[in-house]
Parts: C-alpha cells; structure tokens; sequence
C-alpha cells in the first residue's frame, strides 16, 4: 500500500507562511526583510519567528547589516532549503494528482 | 491536508514567485546599456582613406594592424576579435579593439552596480555572479585566442567549415562559456566533473574561436551576457532581446549582414561608407536598445 502524500510533508516547511518566505527566497539571490513583511503581510514579530524556525533547521540564512545608517535584515535560502521546498512541492502536487483521481 | 488546500497553497505560492520574480527585474537598463555601447562603436569603423596623395597615381595601403611578433607564439594580436575581418580596412584598428575591451569593463561594471542599487529600493536581489563569469570569462577567452592564433595561422585553413558549419562551430563557441557560466550558480561547482568541464570547456572556445572568430569578438561577448542575464531573470522579452542579439551577432561573423541589408533593400551611398562599415553592429545595438526600453515601459505599466 504506497504511502499517503501527507506523509512527505515536513512540519518545519509545511506552513502556509514558511513556505512563503522559502518561495520568495527561491527566486533570488536574497531578499530584505521588509519586502518580505509586505509580501507575505506579516507584522514584524510574526515574520521573525518564522524566518527563525527556517534559519535554526538550515533552510535560511540570515545577514544583518546597514545601508547607510538604516539597518538592514537580509534572508537567503540555503542549497537545503532549496531541496526542502522542492521536496514540498512534489508532495503537495502529488496530494493534488491523487485528489484528481478519485 | 485536504486536496483543495493544497490547489489553493499551490496557486499562492505560484503567485508570490512570480511576484518575486518580477520585483527583481532589471535587465531593462543593462540592455539599453549593451545596446548604447554596441552603437557607440559605429565611429571606430571609419574606413581608411584609400585615396592617393595629390598627384600620386598608385599607392599602397599603409597596414595598420594591432599584432605583433613574438618569438615561438607567431603573430599575436590581442585584439583580433575585435577589430580584424572586416569589409574595409579600418582608419584606427587599434582605437576599435581597445573601445571594445573598455566597454566590455564599463558594462560589466555598469551591471552589477545596477543590481546592487536596484536590490537596497526593492528589497530582492538579483545575482550577477554567472553575469560576472561570463564576462571575465570570455575575456579570459580572448587572451586565450590571441596567444593560439599565430600557432594556428599555419593550420587554420584545413579547418574551413563552410558557411553553415561556421555559424553552428560560432554558436558552439557562444553556448561553452554561457553553459558553465550558467552551471556556475549551481552545487555542481563542487565536483569534479564541473572542473573538467571548465578546462575542457576553454580549450574547446579558444580552439574554435582562433578560427570561426573574427571581428565580432565584443558582440560576442554582450550576447553571451545577454544570454546570461536572460536566465537569471527567467524573463520571455529579455530572452527575446537576448536571442535577436545573439541571431544577428552568429550572422555577422560569418559576414551575412551585407546580404541582410542588401535583400532589406539598404544600398548605402558613398555618404555612409562608416555607418556601412560597421553594419555589424547595428541590428544588435538596436535590437538590445529598443528591447531594453520596451521593457521600461512595460515595468512602469505593470506597476
């Protein structure tokens, strides 16, 4: 009996917001924190604890630093978060094809 | 998860991509950049007066060429690619290969400042780094092809191609520094086998380029950037811009842009021997000028 899709998700990855902030990162270089809080609509706090969760499993890495004397947070994904995400995007697709089989 | 949650997540997520994707889109002014600088060089293809002294009935061509001898290496001309080739002798070789070489730097360095600017105001960032290989890469390239071309002036007639074979061996020569250069971002820089392939890879272009290259050397070099720049911004009318460039580049080195012109109907008088000289470099220059600015305008409507 083949395993169910859900099994494949992983909890750290598998939230609605992480998987935001892994999406966004996946398609650039590095993205500010603020671009993330307007494109995700997160308040700061929220957006922090999130992006932490990522930062402690390895997915994202996080450099602090100044423009000028304006502080700047910048989040890059890591090659494992890249495998992550991508791991969760064929699970979540085969929940999909399943759900279209029926 | 319920199957309907997940179409729902899938469709977000695609969104935010794309939106990711087209807040980091910059490539507008670095093609009007290419295109400006591809233009700018129309100037240094000012043909050589071929006109005798006043009361002289025949005379010799003075030859202005920019290699030199060096012992064991033959001929070598650093700035062959650039400026050797063409249909009329030119006034200043040597002003046209050092402007190809400092506009190749300027653009490079015009570039990545832009990303960088551009990635402080929108808060995501476009990486350069293949953008940056590529370019230095080619040079390096370049270099390569100037010290192998006097040992190949000897054999490089037994490798005629023909006219198709020329342009498939030049899109060969384009697509080894692009392919790496586009590898380059990947985990795969950390094998062997990516090793390998960058020796193979630049003894292959400079092989090729010591006999299907001539003239076209900076052309080449913005195409390949282009061609670059396209894949990292994972953009349909950058890839268009990128392949008008890169078609009409191939098609200049092989010395069909005369045909070209000639089956458009352009036959230039006398007026317009310099503007003719250098018909290489006007479909391309225009090609990634007008696509830059159309992309401007299309980022200001979107927005």
């Amino acid at each position: 009996m083949s395993e169910h899709p859900t099994a494949e998700l992983d909890d750290v990855v598998h939230q609605r917001h992480r998987l935001g902030i892994l999406t966004v990162t996946s398609e650039a270089k590095r993205v500010e924190f603020g671009y993330l809080k307007s494109t995700l609509d997160l308040t700061p706090g929220n957006l922090s604890r999130h992006v932490s969760v990522l930062e402690v499993a390895g997915l994202v890495c996080v450099e602090k630093g100044y423009e000028g004397k304006r502080p700047r947070t910048w989040v890059s994904i890591t090659a494992a978060g890249r495998k992550a995400l991508a791991r969760e995007m064929v699970a979540l697709r085969a929940l999909l094809d399943r759900h279209d089989e029926r | 998860m319920a199957e309907p949650d997940a179409a729902g997540l899938l469709d977000e997520l695609n969104s935010l991509r794309r939106r990711a994707r087209i807040a980091r889109h910059g490539y507008w002014l670095p093609s009007v950049v290419i295109g400006l600088l591809t233009l700018g060089a129309i100037p240094f293809y000012r043909p050589v007066d071929e006109s005798c002294p006043p009361g002289v009935r025949s005379c010799s061509l003075p030859y202005r060429g920019t290699g030199f001898d060096v012992p064991g290496l033959g001929k070598v001309d650093l700035l062959r690619v650039f400026n050797s080739g063409n249909l009329f002798p030119l006034a200043s070789p040597l002003a046209l290969g050092l402007y190809w070489v400092l506009v190749l730097l300027v653009g490079l360095g015009a570039t990545v400042w832009w990303y960088r600017w551009r990635a402080v105001r929108a808060g995501v960032e476009t990486s350069t780094g293949a953008y940056v290989r590529v370019t230095l890469g080619g040079l390096v390239v370049v270099l390569g092809i100037a010290l192998v071309g006097g040992l190949m002036t000897e054999i490089a007639p037994y490798f005629h191609f023909g006219y198709e074979g020329n342009l498939l061996a030049s899109a060969v020569f384009l697509a080894l520094p692009v392919g790496l250069a586009i590898l380059s971002d990947k985990e795969v820089t950390r094998t062997r086998w990516y090793r390998i392939a960058l020796i193979v890879g630049f003894s292959l272009a400079v092989l090729l380029g010591a006999v299907v290259v001539n003239k076209t050397g900076g052309l080449m070099l913005f195409a390949a950037g282009l061609l670059v720049l396209a894949w990292l911004e994972r953009s349909p009318l950058c890839a268009v811009v990128a392949l008008g460039y890169t078609g009409f580049t191939l098609l200049a080195n092989v010395s069909y842009m005369g045909t070209l012109y000639y089956r458009l109907g352009w036959r230039p008088d006398s007026r317009l021997d310099t503007v003719f000289s250098a018909k290489d470099v006007l479909l391309p220059g225009a090609i990634a000028l007008v696509g830059g600015l159309v992309a401007l305008v299309a980022g200001r409507v979107r927005r």
